[in-house]
């Protein structure tokens, strides 16, 4: 144990960088590894989300009226509150006494609360309600929820106008009042003789709670992209795979690469006498150690920065176990097979056939993806591939610094040189991949963005208009009609009038609905006088027909999708265009000759915004989201181009060094520094220019070979392009390795002692 | 065709300076076949190494067919070196990926100087290496290592070949083909050898010995 030790502690005092270097490429590999399959847990989180968008119960209507008067902190935490499927059910009292009066109700005309920071009066106005804070509490309502108070089998609904501040006339023992309401409007509502609504107090009223489903347009495109976040979660886990692979790879070239370098030591070791098991034991000890230091900086790492499950943990660690064992087994059967003496002597070259294994699996792709799709182009690059594959093992060309390259290319250094241009590959396609993998990603979320800057900045181009309908179902319709002798909606197309089944969805639920919409409606256009646009159910009406609604004409200049939507809505018109054809206050038109049911018009331009609460937590989750996302996105491109960087200098800087004593023979030979300058600058350049062209050929033919298995597999067609932009940029930061490794060469080779350089190595 | 005058090499080390030359003068004339003899230290390949450039020296000249290569910049002193001089090393210094052949051309391609192979085919004749031209030199031995160096050496048929302790590495009966052939290179071909040995049997079969004692010639 004390010799291990000992070779330990030289070994890293003398080769401190050589450990030091594969330790902090490994620590980077498995930050992308982590950083990639984060990235995936998020997406994953995210159209988890936008399922519960679609299918969950998202049943607070809320209405953000005063949202100037607070902060953002304020505002998120009043609005913090999960109440998704809570119904307000009778109370304690009404269960265990059976008595009626557990919801106690004020019919008023005005109602005073407060919102912070003004203290208010709020008129009381069509269906509007103001319950006392207490109350608010109890049953956990906001602004803007849905109630229903239903009086006998009558339900009719009331919006929470406001809470109040203080409870007002409700008594401790729960009688008195809780929820204001209009008593005009109450009283026609429930169509009770006129007498003092307040006497209604103790009748059987029960308030239900509404489990209303509201989703803007822009939440219902965000769920048509499910589809599309999934495929792209797809193919986040193929370059996940991809990625996986590479740092595989990368890993165990640095592996074979140190032990090349670590083979002498050993050797003299094995010479002086100690054993190739006891030195088989050393390598797989050192390799130990080095993972257990890697654990521990990821372990910091992951814990303080990557909330992720332990499954993942698990996962990352198992590849890279896996990989430590192959790699170990790998060196250990090479080092065994070694002729140590041989080696010392220079007689033995360390020959890793190994090495071309990864080139013949691209090969292999290569062939694939012409089986799989077989064009012309394919064949075509898989020709080309094929053609510089020989040129570049066997290539015959006449030009001496060509020449170089592939007499290079034979014998030990030939390992290296394949290292190198299988490192230019695979760093071009990390690239690629990442930045492939960042554009679906920008595209996936974009919709989020997009939908939260919707939800919390009004935006002329996309204001939130909330308006009325006209009637809700056909019960309350026909209930009305009948009651109140009530016509139905007096609209006309072309001068026919039209029956009320021609404007009144039929609703199944028992429920009324929210009067509430929201669309991405062209506030130009609806605001352009007398304009409305009519629910899709009426594209019977076409474009530009004129209807009557209320004996106001209004021209149809577009439709709404409401199929998301719980209620059925039939129009929508502006307060302006109201305004404009009347010249009267909105309020006149709530219950105008008792003909026609206009609740209420809202849709103050850049006053109102609307939002279930979930929508609105989702906005704040999606925000935060994509914000992270983001930040992930950054650092995971960021060390995929770090690490390829990194591999590429390494590669070519231990192929330079590799090489110093050849240049200084053929410079004590006579060649001048130009010429070796030009030589290290075609070497370089010729390298490179090989590693991109196949690396060129490779990624086309194995986006087209995933479009294929996408295609295959999961029955999606998604078009893998890689744009010019983003070749470009891989080829940008390819050429800024090659030049820098040229700038550093050429600085080399010119401070190059030509004698000492032969002496020392 | 070769003299040096009062040459000096100092080296620094730290706060001391040291000589490694110290006032040398030397002449050798065509066609001489000389020997540098002394105990390790001597300065012999310092001596070696700056006459055929490679090396700096502090003061004095060195003037080779009458050039003072002591005063040619970087690229001159290369491409004079190409054209003018050989050099064999004790470990060979082959490139050892190139075959036999490739070795010796390679300098000379890289100056696009190789026109044909009849001048090779003579210099592997002279070596006996003709069999072995398309062969790796990893795979050869250290003596054909070492005629495969004097080959490449003599390629552009030089003025003076240098070689610093050629059969330093290798046995008693190679060393001997390995001194043999240099005699023949300067005997056949008229070329200038200079040659650093610890071998007094070697050292005596040159036509001039030159000894050497803590970097002065005694």
């Amino acid at each position: 144990m004390k010799i291990y030790q000992q070779f330990l502690k030289s070994y890293y005092r003398l080769h401190k960088m050589q450990f030091l270097g594969p330790l902090f490429t490994l620590t980077i590999i498995c930050a992308i590894l982590f950083g990639s399959i984060s990235a995936n847990e998020l997406i994953a989180k995210q159209t988890e989300s936008h399922f519960y968008d679609q299918y969950g119960e998202v049943t607070q209507i809320v209405r953000l009226q005063h949202d100037q008067f607070r902060s953002e902190d304020d505002f998120v935490k009043d609005w913090t509150g999960k109440n998704k499927t809570t119904y307000l059910q009778s109370n304690g009292v009404h269960e265990k006494n059976n008595k009626v009066n557990f919801v106690n109700f004020y019919g008023v005309d005005q109602a005073f609360y407060k919102v912070f920071p003004f203290d208010q009066v709020y008129e009381l106005k069509g269906n509007d309600a103001v319950v006392s804070a207490s109350f608010a509490k109890a049953h956990k309502l906001k602004k803007g929820d849905m109630i229903t108070i239903k009086t006998y089998s009558t339900p009719f609904d009331y919006q929470v106008a406001a809470i109040a501040d203080g409870d007002f006339f409700a008594k401790e023992d729960g009688q008195g009042a809780n929820i204001l309401v209009s008593k005009e409007q109450f009283r026609k509502n429930f169509q009770l003789p006129e007498k003092d609504v307040t006497t209604l107090a103790g009748t059987d009223l029960k308030v239900q709670k509404h489990k209303n489903v509201y989703q803007t347009e822009n939440v219902r495109e965000n769920v048509s992209a499910i589809g599309q976040m999934q495929m792209i979660q797809f193919v986040v886990m193929i370059i996940d795979a991809v990625i996986l692979l590479v740092s595989t790879y990368i890993l165990f070239g640095f592996y074979r690469m140190a032990f090349v370098g670590k083979l002498h030591y050993l050797s003299i070791l094995n010479i002086i006498g100690i054993q190739k098991r006891r030195l088989t034991a050393l390598m797989w000890l050192e390799n130990i150690v080095l993972m257990t230091i890697i654990y521990s900086i990821l372990a910091i790492v992951s814990v303080c920065l990557l909330p992720l499950g332990w499954i993942y943990y698990v996962a990352v660690y198992g590849i890279l176990l896996a990989t430590i064992v192959i790699a170990n087994g790998f060196i250990t059967s090479l080092f065994r097979k070694t002729d140590v003496l041989a080696y010392i002597l220079g007689r033995e070259q360390v020959k890793i056939k190994q090495g071309w294994v990864p080139f013949f699996v691209l090969l292999l792709v290569l062939v694939a993806a012409c089986v799989v799709k077989p064009t012309i182009y394919t064949f075509v690059l898989v020709g080309i591939s094929l053609l510089f594959g020989v040129f570049w093992m066997l290539g015959n060309a006449k030009q001496s610094s060509v020449q170089l390259i592939k007499h290079l290319n034979r014998e030990r250094i030939v390992n290296e040189m394949k290292a190198i241009l299988m490192l230019a590959i695979i760093s071009l396609l990390l690239i690629y991949a990442a930045i492939t993998g960042v554009q679906h990603f920008i595209t996936g979320v974009y919709s989020n963005w997009k939908f939260d800057q919707q939800i919390t900045v009004n935006e002329e181009k996309t204001v939130e208009i909330q308006t009325y309908l006209a009637v809700n179902n056909v019960e309350q319709a026909e209930f009305l009609w009948k009651n109140y002798s009530l016509e139905p909606l007096d609209v006309k197309h072309k001068g026919e009038k039209l029956s009320i089944d021609d404007l009144i969805g039929i609703n199944d639920q028992d429920d009324l609905k929210g009067f509430n919409i929201k669309g991405n409606i062209d506030m130009k256009l609806l605001q352009a006088g007398n304009n409305v646009y009519l629910n899709e159910k009426y594209k019977k009406y076409h474009l530009l027909d004129e209807v009557q609604m209320d004996g106001k004409r209004f021209e149809i200049v577009g439709y709404f999708d409401s199929s998301m939507n719980a209620t059925d809505h039939v129009a929508i018109v502006s307060e302006e265009s109201f305004r404009k054809l009347d010249d009267t206050k909105i309020s006149q038109f709530y219950i105008k000759n008792d003909e026609l049911i206009l609740n209420k018009l809202y849709g103050e331009f850049g006053d109102d915004i609307l939002g279930t609460m979930d929508a609105r937590q989702q906005s704040l989750d999606n925000t935060s989201f994509a914000q992270n996302l983001q930040s992930v996105l950054m650092i995971f491109i960021l060390f995929i181009a770090l690490i390829s960087i990194l591999s590429l200098l390494n590669s070519f800087f231990i192929l330079r060094d590799k090489q110093q004593k050849l240049f200084a023979i053929l410079g004590a030979a006579g060649l001048s520094k130009k010429k070796l300058m030009s030589l290290n600058f075609w070497q370089i350049f010729a390298l490179g220019g090989q590693g991109l062209l196949i690396a060129e050929v490779i990624l086309i033919l194995v986006l087209r070979f995933f479009e294929w298995f996408i295609q295959t597999v999961i029955g999606q067609n998604i078009p893998l392009v890689v744009t010019y932009e983003m070749q470009l940029q891989a080829i940008g930061v390819y050429l800024f390795v090659l030049i820098v490794v040229w700038l550093a060469s050429r600085r080399n080779l010119k401070k190059m002692n030509i004698l000492q350089t032969i002496r020392e190595r | 065709m070769l003299k040096i005058e009062n040459v000096t090499k100092t080296v620094k080390s730290g706060q001391t300076t040291q000589n490694i030359l110290s006032n040398v003068s030397l002449e050798i004339q065509q066609g001489d076949f000389v020997s540098i003899l002394g105990p390790s230290g001597a300065g012999k390949s310092t001596l070696l190494y700056c006459l055929s450039g490679l090396s700096s020296i502090t003061e004095g000249k060195i003037l080779i067919a009458e050039k003072p290569i002591h005063t040619l910049k970087e690229e001159a002193l290369a491409k004079f070196r190409f054209e003018n001089l050989g050099i064999i090393f004790q470990d060979f210094h082959l490139i050892p990926m190139l075959t036999v052949k490739e070795n010796i051309i390679f300098v000379a391609q890289m100056y696009k100087k190789y026109q044909d192979d009849t001048y090779l085919k003579e210099l592997l004749d002279i070596v006996g290496l003709t069999d072995k031209a398309d062969t790796p030199v990893a795979n050869l031995s250290g003596g054909q290592r070492q005629r495969v160096a004097i080959a490449r050496a003599l390629f552009m048929k030089p003025n003076i070949l240098f070689a610093d302790e050629p059969t330093g590495n290798l046995d008693s009966h190679t060393a001997e083909v390995i001194t043999s052939l240099l005699e023949k290179v300067n005997r056949d071909l008229g070329t200038t050898v200079v040659q650093v040995t610890h071998a007094e049997e070697l050292a005596k079969r040159s036509g001039r010995i030159i000894r050497m004692k803590d970097g002065e010639i005694v």
